[in-house]
């Protein structure tokens, strides 16, 4: 058989064929890269006309249906001229495809029937002594190629990552990282649960003491909560916040410190499925916290969201769904720039600031227990120090950096309990099946001065003054310690438990029991009842102390005692 | 002249159509309480694992039968063609051979990283043919040659010398490949693949683009893909030049006609070494030991000059690119956040684990990249030191390291069995 044989009819009509399908495929080439290029410009979602309904809707307060519905109508065009284009290039690029084939198999069979002949004679070669001179010289230009490429890439290609690092290491050569205290308008305000620091203490010395929820004597006002939830109210100047959350979902209020009325109400949408809690927890335990410009709430989904005092969105987030047996605990603390997040859960441990302006992490910390207890901010003589239980240790970070200061080991059992901290050097930790500790801070790691394991708290914290400790129970006992020695300086029975803290107003102690009964006595080595008012309905939630008014929160609703 | 020219522009424009896969459009948002259903990925399919092994060394001792023994060009296309159509359009050029030298060296560092039996078989297979009959797989099997030997109409010669100087490309791509594998940034191979988008009917309009003017290229050149960037064609080099059982121009006795010498457009035909030496034999040797002496000093300068590309390296890693990005942020450097950046701040991750994680991916690819500049400068010299050294050869022979077995010479010889 003759291989190169040559057929000069056939051979031409392939060439033709060739030639022909080489022309469609080229014409559909330039249509689909027309198509390509419009599509390319085409930004349906950011329509300009697309955007001012989306911003009409957004400050739309009342649900603008004609608006909605426009967007839908508009958003189901996009979609359709989107598909349907798709289906048209996809369609083109099958017949590009067929196109091609018919021409390289044309073009195949062309030289199937117009072989080349082989080459008669050798062609011209450099021999081996001028190949290999070529090749080396071809070789070392290569190689010259090469090493200038990569200088010229190992000069060009600078890093940010080291300039910022070298910045943060300027940085930190000048400044003291750790804070010495708390911004003075947190303590003129109630920022977080149990007040400034998260240490249940006031800053201010005036509280009523006597009032009458029945006949509303006393009462400034009282309104109704919109939504239920375990959570206690934080206040910042004449604005009042907490939130709820039940399977429907979860939501943030502000209301009027003056008047009760509410002010503003946000939806804060979770993109989870809803974790099982327990009734005792509920979706929206933890209390919020304020940096003083903006509010942050966290719920049991792990939804943390921030919003101004006007109530507009700023950021919002997920953390992870918390996986533990009752649910979300932990509340929130902010030191005026970061928001600190004690995020002990099963799967995952560990301590977060967020930068409160736009929630993005500054530190992160990895702990090692399950928590459900809050986070305190407590000023020392070297600063201040973030101190978190645990259900081995407390421990102690600085602020700003999130470097563990010291940890200890004093606790045991499931811990809700804060810590508290008497000013003076000394923090005081407690929980039930474990003990109370007093711990002396030193340069290191603190000193344990005594410890008490007698009447120990479930759920509310422990109090301190300078020269005294105190525990209220869930069975309803309270407990005066010295603070110095652990002597028990007097216990006093009461007759229903207590979940809310004890708080600190000049030198009396307001504590609430789970029935509504405020119990206000001397912080005094010895027992000195004032008063017990009844509230009428019962208390889970820590009271807020500002400007000598008291802000309760019942079960169902907001009070506001004094003037 | 023309019909080329139409060619040329066929296959400029007929990949980028192909573009399919561009854009996004996002799910739309319901208010009527109407919830998305889960993102189903469905899991990896062992329906097709197995036979996939059969059809490789199926078509694999076919090609070597053909090869060997057939010596028809043209059957040998033919399955060069099924190869493209099964292993290319119907497999979707997945698992492939070229690829899974990457598997094995994410094996090799990684002992956790599992090595599936079918990534195995088709990393090892080609080799140990290789070993025996030669470059078979490429001659028949593999889609990425099988697409480029199918558009390879007007194939020319490149000059032997930039041919060799070339062909150090591979090595280089090679070593890039394995330093990326080893640092977790990524298997760089299948993310370059030209043709993967082709076999898919769907890929990013650069790498189709890419693969399209490497198909183009092909037309002209044969298999430029193959040759100056196939980093698994470095491996099945090594193996084939140890063949034994290599395919052969002359199926008996080579007659010194020289009807071949113009048939291989893989440069891969030596030629019988000329009768008469063409230098002084003390000035070869001298030359030789010269460049013997040379290689520590080539590697030496490979090692100097990649510890200087340690920033340039650990931009293969997105968790170096995410880490600059964010720092680039951080200094103002851009406008707007990207997508990658804004998903980062909308983690929990805050930037000092991620520039800390960054920092010791650098120093990684610090050492790596003095290792890969080692590498090349090994290659290098190595290749001045075989060029230098004269073999001798008494007929026309192919190239066992660089011939593909593609059977093209076959009809180019009078000598009939």
């Amino acid at each position: 058989m003759n291989e190169f044989k040559q057929r000069p009819i056939p051979g031409l009509i392939a060439q033709s064929v060739a030639g022909v399908a080489a022309l469609f495929s080229l014409i559909l080439c330039i249509l689909l890269s027309a198509d390509f290029v419009r599509i390319q410009k085409m930004d349906p979602l950011n329509d300009p006309h697309l955007l001012e309904l989306r911003e009409q809707l957004a400050n739309s307060t009342d649900s603008d249906e004609a608006a909605v519905e426009q967007i839908r109508t508009f958003d189901l065009y996009a979609r359709r001229a989107f598909f349907s284009n798709q289906e048209q290039r996809r369609t083109g690029g099958l017949l590009l495809l067929g196109g091609a084939v018919v021409c390289f198999v044309a073009f195949k069979f062309s030289k199937l029937w117009k072989p080349k002949l082989p080459a008669i004679g050798k062609s011209e070669t450099p021999d081996h002594g001028e190949l290999n001179a070529l090749f080396r010289q071809l070789m070392a230009g290569t190689g010259v190629l090469l090493v200038v490429l990569s200088l010229f890439l190992a000069f060009s290609v600078q890093s940010d990552l080291a300039t910022v690092l070298s910045r943060q290491d300027e940085g930190d050569v000048e400044v003291v990282p750790q804070a010495s205290s708390l911004p003075p308008a947190m303590k003129a305000n109630w920022p977080s649960l149990r007040g400034p620091g998260g240490i249940g203490v006031t800053h201010g010395s005036i509280a009523p003491t006597r009032w009458d929820v029945e006949t509303g004597e006393g009462v400034l006002w009282e309104t109704e909560l919109p939504v239920h939830g375990f959570n206690s109210p934080i206040v910042w100047g004449n604005r009042i916040f907490m939130s709820g959350a039940d399977e429907e979902g979860q939501e943030v209020f502000c209301f009027d410190a003056d008047t009760g009325k509410p002010l503003w109400t946000q939806t804060v949408k979770t993109s989870v499925e809803l974790p099982e809690v327990s009734e005792d927890t509920g979706f929206a335990a933890p209390t919020m916290a304020t940096d003083g410009t903006r509010v942050f709430a966290i719920f049991a989904t792990g939804d943390l969201a921030a919003f101004d005092f006007e109530g507009k969105p700023v950021w919002q987030k997920n953390l992870g769904l918390p996986k533990n047996p009752y649910g979300m605990g932990s509340s929130l603390i902010s030191d005026g720039t970061r928001l600190f997040v004690q995020y002990d859960h099963e799967d995952l441990q560990k301590v977060v600031a967020l930068d409160a302006a736009t929630g993005r992490p500054v530190w992160e910390t990895p702990r090692k227990h399950i928590s459900w207890s809050s986070p305190a901010l407590i000023e020392t003589e070297t600063g201040v120090q973030l101190l978190l239980n645990d259900e081995e240790n407390v421990t102690a970070y600085d602020p700003v950096s999130g470097k563990q200061l010291w940890t200890l080991e004093c606790l045991g059992g499931e811990v809700a309990p804060s810590p508290a901290y008497n000013g003076n050097g000394i923090v005081f930790v407690a929980n039930e099946y474990a003990q109370a500790s007093a711990l002396k801070l030193t340069e290191g790691s603190p000193e344990i001065l005594w410890q008490y394991d007698e009447y120990l708290p479930e759920i509310s914290s422990p109090l301190a003054t300078e020269n005294l400790f105190f525990i209220t129970t869930s069975a309803g006992d309270v407990v005066c310690l010295d603070a110095a020695t652990g002597e028990v300086k007097w216990e006093q029975e009461f007759d229903d438990g207590f979940n809310s803290s004890p708080i600190l107003v000049g030198t009396r102690i307001y504590s609430i029991d789970l029935e509504g009964v405020v119990h206000i006595f001397e912080a005094a080595a010895e027992y000195k009842p004032i008063a017990s008012i009844e509230m009428g309905e019962p208390v889970y939630a820590t009271p807020a102390f500002v400007n000598g008014r008291i802000y309760i929160r019942g079960d169902e609703n907001l009070y506001c005692i004094g003037k | 002249m023309k019909r080329y020219v139409l060619h040329v522009f066929a296959y400029v424009f007929l990949f980028c159509g192909a573009t399919f896969a561009e854009f996004r459009f996002p799910m739309p948002e319901f208010a009527t309480g109407y919830e998305h259903p889960a993102v189903h990925t469905p899991g990896p399919s062992n329906v097709m694992v197995g036979w996939d092994i059969v059809v490789l060394l199926a078509t694999l001792s076919l090609a070597a039968f053909l090869v060997l023994k057939r010596r028809k060009r043209r059957e040998i296309f033919l399955l060069t063609l099924f190869s493209l159509v099964y292993f290319g359009f119907w497999r979707n050029g997945c698992v492939c051979s070229v690829g899974s030298v990457q598997n094995i060296m994410a094996g090799l560092c990684d002992p956790g990283h599992g090595v599936p039996l079918t990534v195995l078989v088709f990393f090892a297979a080609p080799l140990i043919f290789a070993l025996f009959f030669g470059r078979v797989f490429c001659a028949a099997v593999c889609p990425l040659g099988a697409i480029q030997e199918a558009v390879a109409i007007k194939p020319g010669n490149v000059p032997l010398a930039v041919e060799k100087v070339l062909s150090i490309f591979p090595y280089i791509y090679l070593g890039l490949a394995m330093l990326s594998v080893a640092m977790g940034a990524g298997f760089i191979i299948c993310q370059y693949d030209p043709f993967v988008g082709f076999f898919r009917m769907g890929a990013s309009f650069s790498m189709l683009i890419f693969g399209g003017l490497m198909l183009v290229l092909g037309i002209f050149v044969a298999r430029p893909y193959c040759r100056f960037l196939c980093p698994y064609g470095v491996l099945l080099n090594w193996c084939s030049k140890l063949s034994r059982h290599h395919a052969t121009i002359t199926p008996t006795d080579c007659i010194q006609c020289e009807l071949c010498t113009d048939s291989c457009p893989y440069n891969a035909i030596n030629e019988p070494t000329p009768e008469k030496a063409p230098e002084d034999r003390g000035k070869g040797a001298w030359r030789l030991g010269i460049l013997i002496l040379l290689v520590p000093f080539i590697v030496l300068l490979g090692v100097g000059v990649g510890s200087l590309l340690k920033e340039p390296l650990s931009r293969m890693h997105p968790t170096v690119r995410l880490a600059e990005r964010i720092a680039g942020e951080e200094l103002g450097r851009y406008a707007e956040t990207n997508i990658e950046s804004e998903a980062f701040r909308a983690s929990d991750t805050p930037d000092e684990a991620l520039y800390a994680e960054a920092i010791e991916l650098k120093a990684g690819f610090g050492r790596g990249g003095k290792w890969l500049g080692a590498f090349i400068g090994l290659v290098m010299g190595c290749k001045l030191i075989a060029v230098s050294i004269l073999r001798k050869r008494t007929d026309y022979e192919p190239d066992h390291g660089t011939c593909y077995s593609c059977g093209r010479c076959f009809k180019y010889c009078p000598v009939k069995e």
